[in-house]
């Protein structure tokens, strides 16, 4: 099979499951299907060649973030929707396919009428520097600022789960 | 232009507005969390595409990465706070958030 012909279905499964993300009721199924737009993503970075992000995309994005979403719906888990909240969030969400179609249609007129094009700039006479070169000797303050967000997002986590009158 | 080029712009814009149109349309502190990791991975989409494009992949999946540990944050401490938000006022109405004070 034709590498652009995968590279277009993932985006297809993204775009499906995204919107089904947003628009389902339960909250299970829509971490279920951001967990699938996860996989489309990085089966698609896969197929680019950029394994490195594939890996995290896979591990961290559709199994981490999946993990805390069913937690954390298990945890705050609510009683059973009546009808007329049934009917509220259809009410809400009913039209989006039908804008999103719209929006669709309007954005690809927009680039194939006004001839908008992306050109690559890629030079093919210049090889690239590896990636293990470029993350560790290159963007050292990106290496920091991940550092500072995970202590961050730790603290933040045992301040949001501390226990009343206990102190730190 | 090619047909991956429209695809990958077209479900890229598409993604963030269904990201965004569920940002305005609810209430529920979780529902939220989902649409903003939806725009993120349109952005991390549209990271690859660029990378794609100029043809510097390793320096486009540094980016990635740092996105998607930022993402993972975002959610895990937006996910503490929902499930605080539940304890105090028993749902997850953004509107009472403001009750969590102290």
């Amino acid at each position: 099979m034709n590498n652009e012909l995968i590279l277009i279905v993932c985006m297809l499964v993204m775009l499906v499951c995204g919107v089904t993300a947003a628009m389902s009721r339960s909250m299970i199924k829509s971490a279920i299907n951001l967990a699938a737009v996860s996989v489309a993503l990085s089966v698609l970075m896969f197929v680019i060649g950029a394994t490195w992000s594939a890996v995290f995309e896979l591990s961290v994005c559709s199994g981490l973030v999946t993990v805390i979403f069913i937690s954390a719906v298990s945890l705050t888990e609510s009683k059973l929707d009546s009808t007329t909240q049934r009917a509220l969030h259809h009410s809400r969400f009913a039209m989006l396919p039908l804008i999103l179609i719209l929006a669709g249609v309007g954005i690809i007129a927009a680039i194939v009428l006004n001839g908008f094009d992306v050109v690559s700039t890629a030079d093919i006479t210049q090889t690239e520097k590896p990636f293990r070169e470029v993350f560790w000797n290159l963007r050292q303050a990106d290496i920091l600022g991940q550092i500072i967000v995970i202590l961050v997002g730790t603290f933040a986590v045992v301040i949001l789960f501390k226990e009343r009158g206990k102190k730190i | 232009m090619s047909p991956f080029t429209i695809v990958a712009l077209t479900a890229a814009l598409l993604l963030i507005f269904s990201g965004l149109y569920l940002l305005l349309k609810t209430h529920n502190m979780l529902r939220i969390i989902i649409a903003i990791e939806i725009v993120m991975k349109a952005i991390t989409l549209l990271l690859v595409f660029a990378g794609l494009m100029n043809g510097k992949m390793a320096l486009t999946q540094a980016f990635i990465i740092t996105v998607i540990l930022v993402e993972v944050v975002v959610a895990v401490v937006a996910a503490g706070v929902a499930i605080n938000l539940y304890r105090h006022n028993g749902d997850m109405e953004i509107s009472r958030l403001n009750k969590l004070n102290g």
